[in-house]
Formats: C-alpha cells, sequence, structure tokens
C-alpha cells in the first residue's frame, strides 16, 4: 500500500490473529476504530500479536475493511465525509447475504465495533421490516416455544397490527 | 507473548439468531429500530421476542430512535369523530395516517391537551346521566392516556368534586408519568381556593397535594423534561395569556412571567426540547417565536425569530406545535410548517382528508409505552 503524504506522522502497525490463523498487519489508528482493540491497546500497549479467537480471517478482513475506510475518511476534515461514509456504508452493506450478514454482526459485537454494529443492525432491520411472523421465524431459525393458546392470546391483544 | 481476547459468551453456542446470551443485545437493537405497527406482532414470534419488546429498557432503546424523527399528530376535533391524524411532513410528499382510538365512542367533545413520549392525554365533560347523551357535566371532566400508536386507552378514575371545570397536564418523567389535575374543591365554595391533585400509575389513584397559586387558563400544556407548562390568564384581558405556571414532576409550583405582551393567539410549544412561546401578533400580520433559557432561578427569554405570516387578518390561528427547528401552525383555513431557520413557509395541502373545528397539533414519536403506565404483564 502506498503511503499518502498526508500520513506524514508515523503510524505504529499492529498484528492481529484471527482464528484460523489469519494475520493481519493495520495501522493503530484503524484497529482502534473496534473498542475492543483500544481497550487492549490502551491497557497493555500494542507490541504483541493480539489473537481474536472468536472470529475467522474472512470476517475480521471485511472488519478491517470497514475500518480502514473510515478511518481514512475521519482524517480528512472534509464536510463531504459524512456523505463519502454514508455512501461507503451502503455499499458495504447493499449486497451482504444472511449469512455473512449474521457472522459479520457477531465479530462487529466482539470487537466492540460500536458504529458498525449500528450499521449492520440497521442491515437487519431493513431486512425484517414488516415481514410476517412465519417469515421471521423461518429466517432466523427460531422455534415458537409458547404455551398452547398463549401466542393467541397476545394476537387478540392487537388483532389490527396482524392484518 | 501473544494475547488472548475472549469474551463474555462461549464458543459452543448455538449457530442461531435466536440464542440468549449472544444475541438478546443484538436482537434488542434490530427491534428498537422498527416501528411499533411492525413490533406487535414480533411479539409472537418466541418468549424471547415477547420479553424483549415488553421490557421498559427496550421500550426506551425503542422511544430513543423514534424521538430522533418526530412527526405530528394532529386532532381536528370534529363531532362524533375520536380521529387523530399522524402526519409526516419531513419528505417530499406529505404521509397521513387516520388512527381510531378504541374505546371513545360516544363521547361528548374531546380535547387533546398534550402529548409526550406517544403517549396523549384526552379530556371530555362526562354526560349527564340519563340525559341521553345531550347534556354534559360542565364541573368535570374525564381523563384519558392513550398510546395511538398501540390504540391502547387508559381511562383514569374520577378525580375530586369541582365547582369549575377542572385543568390537566401531564408530567413525564423518565419511568413514570404524573396527571395533575387543578379544580375548585366544592367543600369550600365560600373561597376561590384552587387544589391540585395528582394521579401516579403505580397507585392507580389521586393524591391532594394541597393549593395553587392560580388556574391556568385551559388544559392545554407542554412538557419539556419532566416539567408541565400552561398559560395563566392575563390580568387585564381573560382572553390573553399574561404568565405561565409551570409544575416538575416532584411537585414544585413556579410561575413564569411572558417575554412581552402577547395576543389571544399564543402558544406554548416545545422546540427541540425548550420551551418556546409563539406568539401571533394579527394587526401587524407578525410572529415571535420566543425560546426559554433558564439559568439559577432567572428566567430569560431569546426572541429566535420574528417573521410575517403568510395568511391574512381574518384568519386566526388555531394551534402550533414544534419540531426540531420548525413549527407547525393550523390556522382557520389553513396548516403551514415555517422552518426557522430557512425562514420559509410551506402549506401543506391534506386534500380534504378531514374537516375541523377547533384542532390541535403536538409533535408526535410513536412509542410502546403502556398508556396505564403500568410494566407489560407477564405470559
Amino acid at each position: 500500500m502506498s503511503s499518502s503524504s498526508t500520513t506524514t506522522t508515523t503510524t505504529r502497525l499492529l498484528m492481529l490473529k484471527a482464528s484460523d490463523g489469519v494475520t493481519f498487519e493495520v495501522e493503530e489508528a484503524v484497529a482502534t476504530k473496534l473498542g475492543a482493540i483500544n481497550n487492549m491497546v490502551e491497557e497493555e500497549g500494542s507490541e504483541d500479536l493480539i489473537c481474536l479467537p472468536n472470529v475467522n480471517g474472512k470476517f475480521l478482513g471485511m472488519v478491517l475493511e470497514w475500518c480502514k475506510k473510515h478511518a481514512n475518511n475521519n482524517t480528512n476534515s472534509d464536510k463531504g465525509n459524512d456523505e463519502v461514509n454514508k455512501w461507503w456504508d451502503k455499499e458495504f452493506v447493499m449486497d451482504l447475504d444472511q449469512n455473512t450478514l449474521y457472522h459479520l454482526l457477531m465479530a462487529a459485537d466482539y470487537l466492540s465495533g460500536t458504529e458498525l454494529v449500528d450499521l449492520l443492525t440497521e442491515k437487519v432491520a431493513s431486512m425484517i421490516r414488516g415481514k410476517k411472523v412465519e417469515e421471521i421465524r423461518e429466517t432466523f431459525k427460531i422455534k415458537s416455544d409458547f404455551l398452547p393458546g398463549q401466542e393467541e392470546e397476545i394476537r387478540k391483544k392487537n388483532s389490527w397490527a396482524f392484518e | 507473548m501473544d494475547k488472548f481476547f475472549f469474551i463474555k459468551y462461549s464458543r459452543t453456542r448455538k449457530r442461531n439468531w435466536d440464542n440468549v446470551g449472544f444475541s438478546m443485545d443484538i436482537v434488542s437493537n434490530v427491534l428498537s429500530r422498527l416501528p411499533v405497527k411492525c413490533l406487535l406482532p414480533f411479539k409472537t414470534v418466541s418468549k424471547l421476542w415477547y420479553r424483549i419488546i415488553g421490557s421498559p429498557s427496550f421500550m426506551k432503546m425503542h422511544l430513543r430512535y423514534s424521538k430522533d424523527k418526530p412527526i405530528y399528530i394532529l386532532y381536528p376535533y370534529v363531532d362524533d369523530v375520536t380521529d387523530v391524524y399522524l402526519v409526516d411532513a419531513s419528505g417530499l410528499t406529505l404521509k397521513t395516517e387516520r388512527i381510531t382510538l378504541p374505546g371513545c365512542e360516544n363521547l361528548s367533545f374531546l380535547s387533546l391537551n398534550c402529548c409526550h413520549n406517544g403517549l396523549v392525554c384526552f379530556t371530555n365533560c362526562p354526560w349527564v346521566p340519563d340525559s341521553n347523551m345531550t347534556k354534559v357535566i360542565e364541573t368535570d371532566v374525564e381523563i384519558r392516556m392513550c398510546n395511538p400508536a398501540t390504540r391502547d386507552v387508559h381511562l383514569l378514575p374520577q378525580g375530586s368534586p369541582s365547582e369549575m371545570e377542572p385543568v390537566v397536564g401531564v408530567a413525564f418523567g423518565l419511568s413514570e408519568y404524573k396527571v395533575f389535575r387543578i379544580f375548585h374543591p366544592r367543600s369550600e365554595p365560600e373561597n376561590d381556593r384552587i387544589e391540585c391533585e395528582v394521579y401516579s400509575p403505580s397507585t392507580g389513584t389521586w393524591r391532594g397535594i394541597g393549593s395553587v397559586p392560580q388556574c391556568p387558563m385551559h388544559s392545554d400544556n407542554v412538557c419539556i423534561d419532566g416539567t408541565v407548562y400552561w398559560f395563566l390568564v392575563s390580568e387585564e384581558d381573560h382572553e390573553i395569556p399574561g404568565a405561565i405556571l409551570s409544575v416538575d414532576i416532584e411537585e414544585n409550583f413556579r410561575i413564569i412571567e411572558l417575554p412581552e405582551e402577547v395576543t389571544a393567539h399564543a402558544f406554548l410549544i416545545d422546540l427541540d426540547g425548550k420551551l418556546s412561546l409563539v406568539a401571533i401578533y394579527d394587526d401587524d400580520l407578525i410572529m415571535d417565536i420566543w425560546v426559554l433559557r433558564s439559568c439559577s432561578d432567572a428566567d430569560h427569554w431569546d426572541r429566535k425569530c420574528s417573521d410575517y405570516i403568510p395568511y391574512s387578518i381574518i384568519e386566526d390561528t388555531d394551534a402550533a406545535a414544534g419540531r426540531k427547528n420548525e413549527v407547525f401552525i393550523i390556522t382557520t383555513e389553513h396548516y403551514y410548517i415555517y422552518d426557522i431557520d430557512r425562514r420559509v413557509w410551506t402549506e401543506l395541502d391534506f386534500e380534504d382528508a378531514f374537516d375541523r373545528n377547533c384542532p390541535n397539533v403536538f409533535s408526535y414519536a410513536e412509542s410502546l409505552l403502556p398508556s396505564n403506565g403500568l410494566p407489560t404483564p407477564e405470559l
């Protein structure tokens, strides 16, 4: 990667290792977009390899890609940055299939990437908006655990909303 | 040495979205972004989803998102019809949704007095028994707390007997609301003592809190940060407001002076979380908007803007509401939105969606909060 002329300060690099052994070398400013990494660096420094046994390489890579974009865009203090970030976020989540979205969300949550969690939960919300209860159960592989009659009872209370 | 970063949940978790532990926060986060209409059916997905959607912490989170994009609730106040309209004028097209509140049929004229946290307060005079719904008791009101989004209506118990129509106001705290009822006790007709009683959902009863300095002009009120504000009449002219009476959730009353003389067409509104006064000066065709700044005991009004109104002197201004940096104005003929930053009036065209008579309008953010103020029952 070519270093741009704007980054004149020496940037420290962190080594992150995913559950499947894949390692990533990323700038500290990028990785610390993730609350969990930021806490670790602040508490214990950034000399060593950071192992992340709950995220595999594929999803860690995607999370870091998001961080990189946002860290870079934030260093330029352009007014249009918000717009750029928004546009880029839209692209980022546009074609995610459900499985990827799920794992990515787990990874983002695990790494305390609050902004990314917000982006992904918003995407999930838009996917389930207006879906029928049966479709929700199917999508999320949820089994109804109500006792006989309970579901009907809840339904009756808000019958107008089920039409 | 390598660092291992383990976390709160086990790696042997099942791979699905409904797994407690991992996804409770995530599921809440996702659901809190959905409209109420969408969430009510989702209560029947599973016990976990029922519990999440009914939990007070979830309702708060949901309300926070909802408050980011407030709309308006409009009550045209037409005979025998208890319909409210949700009006979203933020986009390019005007969106309206009509909601008929259940259990409000065959009542005398309802007034919509205030709206906060997705709950509205309606009052009406009760019918004289056996009058065949032709006469009302003018010295009492029935008070209903309603959540239009969930179609949930709660009728409050009757208050103490009064010599005049009681004035009502609702203070919304972080976890509970309190209804204030200001009345003239019937036991003491010889003096002009004005008293107040308070209803709280946890007790379900009225409790007297003693006398009040003055009685508000009418029940129209606005609640900001747990404090209720009403107009008090001017000493010179009982048709126009002369000051403001406020009461906070701790039940402390206070009188606040107005920044200057106003006309009968003055309104208290919530403008981006601040008490504001919209004053229309019909003769000069001017609208002034003042914002209250309270700093250590002293009240100070800042004039936020002053502009010409786009309607003629023959039109009355009936109601006003605030949302972020705009004001919604209803006149006898028109509906307008005034953008304070851009100083632009936009007329809303509802294409005869409803007739009107003494309409009222408030800013509105839908919520799941129960109208009775009590927690969702367990299954």
